[in-house]
């Protein structure tokens, strides 16, 4: 076997190993009902803010704790306990992704995605012309 | 009814399509021509090359022409257009207005066409025997880019298909908007106004990063053109020494225009860092990855006659990586990850199939066999017809499995029919070897990161099949985890990479002898060692560097993730040393060919910048002071990250005494100043002002403040700020100062005549008067015999979430005067008194006061961190970017 072929084939363990290493635990999409089936593992959920329920941002006893309620794709809620700041103009996002993990009914997230509305913006904004 | 509409300047627009439609028209006529002064014949009837060049002549000119008129209808705020609208606004500032430019898709894409056109220009006259081959590609990619802003509707029964985006599409005619009711007002120009520029984007960055970025993309395509050019005739070989230069100066713009992002980032936005693995960085940074180990090969050709063909492989790879960037930042299919995802266009298709062309042509171009070239392009008809009239289904999708699989038989068969063998056999201690090693522990490090970004993209296309079905789900979000999933993996081939890029100087090409090969290594070696304790004792690095293993769940990786940042902090170093030793030793003041030293000095110093900032930040803002211990409520959860300060509270943070004394305005921003104190002192040594831009439309932006000292930064941004504080500030209303808070100060009193039962709406409350009763608690300070009315009134206070306070405030006559106490609520800051009673009206009359001031909302919460030798980072940018322009400029002079 030529010196190359050597080099190929290490290196093409290696780049099987960081390929395989990164197909373990792959990050996924969930709803809260599968989040609650498997407690240990991350989730990404999608879904929008529940206006009517409370939100609680209260700085002076934590600036990192922000709780609100959310409905995921399949229209189940849940409380959500983000570990955080409460993100800007929260209450105008159209979507919500949050990240984390389902711990006793409630939702421990540590970080948030917003989509904030923007085509909705045009129309809305077109309206007032 | 046709309604004439007032003020409109439609010509602008007709122009601009007259100029699309040329520009498309000219680029395929000059493919095509381009095709046929390539082939060899003996008496051409037309003189093809003079009609390619001046059909690709007429293209640039009809791309500059359309660039001009777009910066024409947005500097004269002709908001009939759709996208001046969308992009920018009257009281927009004009130097912004290049940034308004390319800030949507359709001004994007121009703007690469716009350098493939200069560049291609440049090129078209200088190039000798490749013109024609090169500027064939080169004009067919024009081709592909103009389509993206055509704005051709295909509406058949058989498909209904928009090909690309018009920038000139009017306001009235966009699919938004056609039911808008202002389309039905003739006059509905006079009163419009455009969406305005991004705040985010309102800087300068905006103005310098994506036409770096975007040229760096155009200069990318001549490596891809020339090595398929080779391909095509069969000229493996000969491609290189014309194609060297412009990898390199491909390499070095778009490095810069990369690392450009970077410093953006850390600037201007608040993630609180240069680099934070997002798709959009990631799909940019693999490219150059792929073309700096394609360019480093095509050099280890040059010198030693071997790796051609990974070389040929990774050149075709980057440029097909850029096609494949494009696909995951425009299409949309990223949507849910990515900060900066792009609005959706609906050119998925579109975008895919370009990538897909692009990567299938080289393959053609390789068949030698013409035979067996047109059965395997009848049978990509095929599939793509199948694929079009039956979706992607999972028979098309194995049919696309199977032609993969042809393609790649066809590859290995061609590849060993036609390519040259390289014939020496590799040394150990031959540079070639390990530049080869290297490349391809770049390829595996690219090769990573790109798979990690496009999970959700492959687990699309996955869709439906069994087997892959479980390892790549539909439902796979990109890697939230960025320190896991991306440092480490990294990291640990960043270490390999460096001693490579440290030993292989040393090494001379060719020679198998190296004779002060050890000695050298050894040197470098010592002084390597010396430097990295110098930093890490320097730095402080050493202190806390195996994370705590609270409650079990962190990671060996996490655990030890610091220890793996100081190796890899050595070996950059050992990279930059030996270089360094190199650049002094042998190549001594000829600066011509120091490039190559000087640009790995730069790229080992801003990975070890990167390693010390980033790796061993530390976040200064520590909650301090909070009641509850979150980490009780969640292990994963932190405590400290956001710290909050009231106006006036001094708090002791990173070593300073540290002071929130104010706020101010200026233009759209609110401005809080932080005073940073020596601790013990009234030393004041600087103050920062972190800031929110606001954008009542779209979103208010908080923008950091950086205090730069020689060996730290110290990075502040506002993370939350009450809303309705912002806009007191804003409005003047609110006092600015500390001092101010003193003195509680009460606006103007409102004073009203209510009945019992009425309800007062004050700014941010409903005051409901419930009840006028005798004072069950009698007032023992006035004396007891004085004839005197006490009565208390009942009233309530709401806010807008429905939360209630009382008040009770007191009104007495005592000797006919009437004495009255007003009641004040801390809560809402709301004073009321009864300043008198109308027994007859049953009337009540009441003064109402708010405080300006009202302490509960006078707050930031903010987040420090403190960057250690963040300069290092930049000082290696700026000789990453020198260097591999020096190396350039010496290869383009070498000609």
């Amino acid at each position: 076997m030529s010196k190359i072929t050597i080099i190929l084939i290490v290196v093409g363990i290696i780049a099987g190993g960081a390929i395989f290493y990164s197909l373990g635990e792959s990050a996924t999409y969930a709803t809260f009902e599968e989040a609650k089936k498997n407690p240990d593992r991350e989730y990404h959920v999608v879904g929008k803010l529940n206006l009517e329920k409370e939100m609680m941002y209260n700085p002076a006893v934590n600036a990192n704790l922000f709780t609100f309620y959310m409905v995921d794709n399949d229209g189940k809620e849940c409380k959500v306990l983000y570990n955080n700041v409460k993100p800007q103009d929260f209450e105008r996002s159209e979507q919500v992704v949050i990240i984390g993990k389902m711990e006793n009914s409630e939702f421990m997230a540590n970080k948030i995605l917003m989509k904030c509305p923007s085509k909705y913006n045009d129309t809305k904004q077109a309206q007032n012309i | 009814m046709q309604i004439e509409y007032v003020g409109e300047q439609l010509f602008w627009g007709q122009l601009g399509n007259l100029f699309i439609n040329l520009a498309f028209v000219a680029a395929l006529l000059s493919c095509v021509s381009y095709f046929f002064a390539s082939r060899k014949s003996d008496e051409p009837l037309i003189d093809w090359k003079k009609l390619a060049r001046a059909s690709f002549v007429v293209h640039s000119f009809s791309i500059f022409a359309i660039f001009g008129l777009l910066l024409c209808i947005l500097f004269l705020h002709r908001f009939e257009y759709y996208y001046v609208w969308q992009h920018s606004n009257t009281e927009m500032i004009k130097k912004y207005i290049l940034s308004c430019l390319w800030e949507g898709q359709e001004g994007s894409f121009l703007l690469w066409m716009f350098w493939h056109a200069l560049l291609g220009l440049l090129f078209m006259f200088k190039a000798g025997e490749w013109e024609a081959d090169v500027m064939f590609i080169f004009s067919m990619v024009q081709v592909f880019l103009v389509s993206m802003i055509l704005g051709v509707v295909l509406d058949y029964s058989w498909i209904e298909y928009k090909i690309g985006s018009n920038p000139f599409t009017l306001l009235r005619e966009h699919p938004d908007m056609l039911k808008m009711p202002f389309v039905q007002s003739p006059t509905y120009l006079e009163k419009i106004d455009g969406r305005g520029l991004n705040p985010l984007l309102q800087n300068y960055w905006m103005t310098i990063h994506p036409p770096t970025l975007f040229l760096g993309f155009a200069l990318v395509l001549f490596p891809f053109a020339f090595a398929v050019a080779g391909l095509r005739r069969a000229k493996f070989v000969e491609w290189i020494q014309p194609a060297l230069p412009w990898t390199f100066l491909a390499i070095s713009i778009l490095g810069v225009g990369i690392l450009m992002g970077g410093a953006w980032a850390y600037e201007a936005l608040s993630f609180g860092g240069f680099w934070a693995w997002d798709p959009v960085e990631n799909a940019v940074l693999v490219p150059w990855l792929c073309l700096v180990a394609g360019g480093h090969l095509m050099l280890v050709y040059k010198n030693k006659g071997t790796s051609l063909f990974i070389a040929v492989s990774l050149i075709i790879l980057s440029f097909l990586l850029i096609l494949w960037s494009t696909f995951l930042t425009r299409s949309g299919v990223l949507g849910n990850s990515s900060v900066h995802s792009f609005t959706d266009l609906g050119m998925t298709a579109q975008l895919l199939l370009y990538v897909v062309f692009f990567a299938w042509l080289p393959v053609v171009l390789f068949i030698r066999n013409l035979k067996m070239r047109l059965n395997y392009v009848l049978l990509a008809l095929c599939v793509a017809v199948l694929a079009f009239i039956f979706g992607f289904n999972l028979y098309i999708k194995i049919a696309i499995f199977a032609y993969l699989s042809l393609t790649i038989f066809l590859l290995v068969v061609n590849y060993q029919a036609q390519f040259p063998k390289s014939t020496s056999e590799e040394s150990v201690s031959s540079r070639e070897l390990w530049m080869f090693v290297g490349a391809l522990l770049l390829t595996v490090s690219w090769l990573s990161i790109i798979h990690e970004t496009s999970k959700p993209a492959i687990g699309k296309a996955f869709d439906g099949i069994p087997f892959l079905q479980e390892i790549y789900p539909a439902n796979a979000a990109p890697a939230s985890d960025v320190i896991d999933k991306y440092n480490i993996v990294q990291a640990l081939l960043a270490i390999f990479i460096f001693i490579l890029i440290g030993v292989g100087q040393y090494l001379r090409y060719g020679k198998t002898e190296n004779s002060g090969l050890k000695r050298n290594i050894l040197i470098s070696t010592v002084i390597s060692v010396l430097l990295t304790f110098a930093i890490v004792v320097g730095f402080g690095l050493s202190d806390n560097l195996v994370k705590e293993n609270f409650m079990g769940t962190i990671s060996v990786a996490k655990k030890y993730e610091k220890v793996l940042y100081l190796v890899l902090l050595y070996f950059s170093v050992f990279a930059l040393v030996a270089n360094a030793h190199y650049l002094v030793a042998f190549v001594k003041g000829k600066w011509r060919l120091s490039g190559p030293s000087v640009a790995h000095i730069g790229f080992a110093m801003v990975i070890a910048g990167a390693v010390i900032s980033a790796g061993f930040k530390q976040i200064i803002s520590a909650n301090v002071g909070s009641p509850i211990n979150l980490e009780y409520l969640n292990k994963d959860f932190k405590n400290n990250e956001n710290i909050m300060m009231s106006k006036g509270d001094t708090l002791n943070m990173g070593g300073y005494k540290v002071v929130y004394s104010g706020d101010s305005t200026a233009g759209t921003n609110v401005y809080c100043a932080v005073d940073y104190y020596k601790p013990g002192s009234n030393e004041k040594v600087f103050t920062l002002y972190p800031n929110i831009q606001m954008n009542p439309r779209m979103g208010n932006v908080a923008e950091p403040s950086t205090k730069h000292f020689m060996w730290k930064d110290i990075y502040t941004h506002i993370t939350f700020i009450d809303p309705e504080k912002l806009q007191l500030v804003k409005s003047g209303e609110i006092n600015r100062t500390a001092e101010s808070l003193e003195t509680d100060r009460f606006r103007q009193p409102a004073v009203y005549q209510i009945n019992e039962g009425d309800t007062i709406f004050s700014v941010n409350y409903y005051i409901i008067f419930e009840d006028l009763v005798a004072a069950d608690k009698i007032d023992t300070t006035i004396a007891p015999d004085d004839q005197k009315i006490q009565l208390t009134g009942k009233f309530k206070i709401r806010n807008l979430k429905g939360k209630e306070y009382i008040v009770e405030p007191l009104f007495a006559i005592v000797n006919n005067k009437i004495e009255s106490y007003a009641a004040f609520n801390a809560e809402t800051g709301t004073k009321i008194s009864i300043t008198n009673i109308i027994p007859e009206k049953r009337k009540v009359e009441v003064e109402v006061s708010e405080l300006v001031n009202p302490r509960q909302n006078d707050f930031i919460i903010m987040q420090a961190i403190m960057f250690p030798g963040i300069n290092i980072l930049w000082l290696g940018c700026f000789l990453m970017g020198i260097g591999t322009l020096i190396a350039v400029s010496n290869r383009f002079l070498k000609k």
